[in-house]
């Protein structure tokens, strides 16, 4: 079947020409591009265990007057895993984009992380990469935006919705392991009852790009309900469970002399809204600010922001997903975070390193990359992760302590 | 019309340079930027860096620029290599001096609002800095322009920039026929010490009027080179105000 899919990409495809413009296209400018990059590497965890990766990620762009059609697709060698990663038709009439299909679509202003980003959960099934918008999962979504000139409003539709990927076993789990026994009944999230939706209305103006948000749908993140025990009150099963949330929200860029502030924030009303059920998440504020630095010419980017959320009505039962989720036990969470990316050697060498630090659970992340560019169109990247916690308090860094690794590798584009 | 006045203009002030006397400096320096000013471009460009042992790398990016009320909007997209493909600049220049800039970057698929910079940084890893990218000349407003000498092909012309921020100083031999720059010398804040020098490899009748279509930059400390090549450029040919847009940068459709 890949090889199929493959041969029909190749036999599909022509060649590439460079036009950002129809201005230098004229008749020439190809309709299908496509684009092909490779990545093989070597993840050594600090428990000495060696896992290899081969990636080949193929991108066919179709283009024209009316529309245009996009698809990645991504094959991973050493798990046999062939995924879609992006595959949508975008038509053009006048000032509006109508895009369906299974993508990610981003709501943010800030860079290193966000609040307000809500449209697509996360793949926690590999670790943190140093790629936000890679670890995002797509999904059956349609959208549809109108610019005008200086505002653009994108309304989203999503029929059902996909949950936080996460591992029930090996190095990346977060199930403690007196539950990973536990029969677990998965809630069907990909049909019509699970609808979603929302609005975002931006506008650039001199002083502040601002944006106002509205979603109504689904927390990504699991609940529990159902839960049966044994004789010995130990967990044997629970069925999943997820919340449905109205977010009003926002997001904002503005200038600050030579920073940029982004701000990002909203209340998550749950439809428990009064905290009771412990099955459901409660309604919550969520805040971010990000000041950011860019220098255009050299491409050196650096970075603070700081983000937390508080939980209303938060329960006092351990067994309540709010104290599940919570970090050290507590009705808020705040954490610090801090990005540099410079480049030397007229570009050829990157370094980037980035720091996540959980001020109620001490938690910490640090990811680290140096990528030297042997080649246009190659390059040798070494990446370093560590996750950590000053304290022994319950926190995803924590959990994954033991997952430090170096990774070694090649990337190329042809 | 905007083109018949300038070339007259041209005309009317090359009449006037052979009739009486050679042109000062400030008016050498002039026709320097007349003759590279235009109310749109579109360029299309090559940049070969060139280390000092022969090595080189490609960078490929395109650029719009229009001028309306004396207010530029410069779009910027680069095509190569692979790891900036799609990575787009916008400018646009507003009252009162200020000047709005975004950059979308395909990885964050994400516009970001930056702050102008001083841009004496080099631009994609190449010897020009992103002011050199604009332009190579300071105009009368700019700097002071002395005429150092005179032969019967060019005229060397010394430039001392009001407020030094990349150079203390630049001597520019401008051809008589067409007024543009052969070569260009970049000097550090001493005013002594050669930083870089520009040399104008080919020149092209593009749109009924010269251009540079091949430069090269050299770094003089490192030996560095940098081959800019104009592969396509149009002027003054009507440009759509959507290319100029957080929407344009956003999609890369109009």
């Amino acid at each position: 079947m890949k090889r199929i899919i493959l041969i029909t990409i190749l036999l599909l495809a022509t060649t590439a020409l460079l036009f950002a413009f129809d201005i230098f296209a004229d008749e020439e400018e190809p309709a299908r591009k496509i684009y092909l990059q490779k990545e093989t590497s070597l993840i050594i965890y600090r428990d000495k265990t060696l896992e290899p990766q081969l990636l080949l990620d193929i991108s066919v762009d179709y283009n024209n007057e009316a529309y245009r059609a996009q698809t990645t697709l991504q094959i991973d060698v050493a798990t046999s895993k062939l995924s879609a990663k992006h595959l949508s038709i975008s038509i053009f009439r006048g000032n509006q984009i109508l895009t369906t299909g299974w993508i990610t679509h981003p709501w943010g202003s800030a860079s290193l992380t966000h609040v307000v980003d809500v449209l697509n959960a996360q793949d926690l099934s590999g670790g943190i990469k140093d790629d936000l918008e890679a670890m995002k999962l797509p999904e059956l979504m349609l959208s549809l935006t109108t610019y005008q000139e200086r505002s653009s409003l994108d309304v989203v539709l999503k029929p059902g919705f996909r949950t936080t990927t996460l591992e029930n076993t090996g190095r990346w789990s977060l199930i403690p392991a007196q539950f990973s026994s536990v029969t677990l009944d998965e809630e069907e999230t990909m049909n019509l009852e699970k609808i979603g939706g929302g609005a975002r209305y931006r506008i650039h103006t001199s002083p502040i790009d601002l944006g106002l948000l509205y979603f109504n749908g689904y927390w990504p993140q699991s609940g529990y309900t159902n839960i049966t025990y044994d004789s010995t009150y130990a967990i044997t099963g629970a069925e999943t469970i997820h919340t449905r949330y109205q977010l009003i929200g926002f997001e904002s860029s503005s200038l600050f002399g030579p920073l940029t502030l982004a701000l990002e924030g909203g209340f998550f009303l749950s439809e428990d809204t009064d905290g009771s059920d412990p099955g459901l998440y409660n309604s919550k504020w969520a805040y971010l600010a990000e000041l950011s630095y860019t220098h255009s010419a050299s491409g050196t980017f650096l970075a603070v922001a700081y983000q937390g959320q508080y939980v209303l009505h938060f329960p006092s039962s351990p067994m309540d997903v709010d104290v599940l989720a919570s970090n050290d036990g507590k009705a808020y969470a705040n954490t610090l975070l801090a990005a540099a990316e410079l480049k030397f050697f007229r570009e050829k060498l990157a370094c980037r390193v980035a720091g996540t630090y959980q001020l109620e659970s001490t938690g910490y992340l640090i990811l680290a990359s140096a990528t030297y560019a042997l080649g246009d169109n190659l390059s040798f990247f070494l990446k370093t992760t560590w996750y950590g916690s000053i304290e022994t308090k319950d926190s995803l860094y924590h959990t994954w302590d033991a997952n430090d690794s170096l990774q070694i590798g090649l990337h190329a584009w042809f | 019309m905007k083109r018949f006045i300038t070339l007259f203009s041209i005309l009317c002030l090359g009449c006037s340079l052979a009739l009486f006397s050679s042109p000062t400096a400030d008016q050498i320096m002039e026709l320097v930027l007349e003759t590279q000013s235009s109310s749109t471009s579109a360029l299309d460009i090559k940049l070969t860096l060139i280390d000092r042992t022969g090595n080189t790398r490609e960078r490929r990016l395109q650029t719009l620029s229009a001028t309306q009320y004396g207010k530029t909007s410069t779009l910027t997209v680069f095509l190569s290599p692979e790891s900036v493909r799609n990575t787009r600049f916008l400018s646009v220049e507003g009252t009162g001096g200020t000047t709005e800039q975004w950059i979308f970057l395909p990885s964050l698929k994400r516009i970001r609002k930056i702050a102008g910079t001083e841009e004496a940084g080099s631009f994609m890893g190449s010897d020009f800095s992103y002011n050199d990218m604009a332009s190579t000349t300071y105009d009368t407003g700019q700097a002071d322009h002395h005429l150092i000498s005179e032969d019967g092909k060019s005229y060397t012309v010394e430039s001392i920039p009001h407020e030094v921020k990349a150079y203390g100083k630049t001597l520019t031999i401008v051809d008589k026929e067409t007024f543009l720059p052969l070569e260009v010398q970049f000097y550090e804040h001493d005013g002594k010490t050669i930083l870089k020098i520009l040399t104008t490899e080919a020149i092209e009748t593009i749109s009924d009027r010269p251009v540079s279509t091949i430069m090269v930059m050299k770094t003089h400390s490192s030996s560095h080179t940098t081959r800019l090549e104009i592969l396509q450029a149009r002027y003054d040919i009507p440009l759509p105000e959507g290319y100029f847009t957080t929407r344009f940068l956003e999609t890369g459709r109009l």
